[in-house]
């Protein structure tokens, strides 16, 4: 039961990094206003996360499904997911009423609760998943019948 | 029964090696997601599109001897509610649809206001696509679409 909630996780964690990021790729120029209307970064790092930050969703997305990646990529995606949790808050404590740019083109506002309740849930997900990939701690004592 | 103990320096040198493992892996996600990122970055220029503040007021808007092209940056429905005359809607929404439509009406010369509603972003977007176009004397209406409303009130 553990191994399939495990490899749903990892399943929806995939789709959904590797759909944000080709979405991204797509339109990087979008991408950099919208990382500019959040104000956190100066333009010149903010049009280099542009271009990086889709790819590297991308690689981490995909990393989920090797088995000698996986580990990595939950690192990562769970990074990349409380900075962006924390991008979110920022932005709504200061007011701004601006597009996540989460998944690329979108007129709407953000709605800033159901954002970071959904980047909560995936972050609980991928470290649920990394806690599963890390290396166990030994048994304390292992009985091994006498001859 | 014998009840043997495993090694704990056996076992943490597994662990080291099994992190250094992810460790590598970890580095190497990083690195193959910068190599398309970099080659992206050579085609589309390693500094940003230069940023041209190009505000204006109302006021100057309506008072610049240049004839205007309106460019409504608002989604369709609130543009359907309520527009100024002759504006076009080009959002990011139907960028592609409506894009020839400003290419019918611009004569160089001219200038480009583009408006959405007083504390949205659109407008900058827009009016930055725009001038990557090539198009001169695009404007962004400090406002919005609310300091033209307030100034037909006015006048």
């Amino acid at each position: 039961m553990k191994g399939i909630i495990l490899l749903i996780i990892r399943c929806l964690l995939f789709a959904i990094f590797a759909y944000a990021g080709m979405v991204k790729t797509m339109d990087v120029s979008s991408f950099y206003h919208d990382i500019r209307l959040y104000h956190l970064l100066p333009d010149e790092a903010a049009w280099y996360w542009a271009h990086y930050l889709p790819w590297l969703e991308m690689a981490a997305g995909a990393g989920l499904m090797i088995k000698c990646t996986r580990a990595s990529s939950c690192l990562i995606i769970s990074l990349l997911l409380l900075v962006f949790m924390g991008a979110a808050v920022s932005a709504w404590l200061r007011g701004f009423n601006i597009e996540c740019g989460c998944f690329g083109q979108h007129l709407s506002p953000s709605n800033y609760l159901w954002i970071l309740l959904r980047d909560l849930a995936m972050f609980v997900g991928a470290i649920y998943l990394l806690k599963s990939t890390l290396p166990k701690a030994p048994r304390r004592a292992t009985a091994i019948p006498s001859n | 029964m014998n009840v043997s103990r495993p090694r704990r320096s056996s076992h943490l040198s597994t662990t080291v090696i099994k992190l250094a493992r992810k460790a590598k892996a970890f580095l190497f996600l990083v690195v193959v997601a910068s190599v398309p990122a970099i080659a992206q970055l050579s085609h589309s220029g390693f500094s940003p599109p230069a940023e041209i503040p190009f505000g204006i007021s109302i006021e100057e808007a309506l008072t610049h001897p240049k004839t205007i092209v309106w460019i409504d940056a608002r989604d369709e429905n609130t543009f359907e509610i309520a527009h100024v005359p002759g504006a076009l809607n080009i959002n990011r929404i139907n960028w592609n649809l409506t894009l020839p439509s400003l290419f019918a009406v611009y004569v160089p010369g001219k200038n480009v206001i583009v408006y959405c509603s007083p504390d949205c972003s659109e407008s900058e977007e827009i009016a930055a696509r725009i001038r990557e176009l090539g198009f001169e004397h695009v404007f962004v209406l400090e406002g919005g679409y609310a300091a033209w409303k307030q100034a037909q009130r006015g006048s």
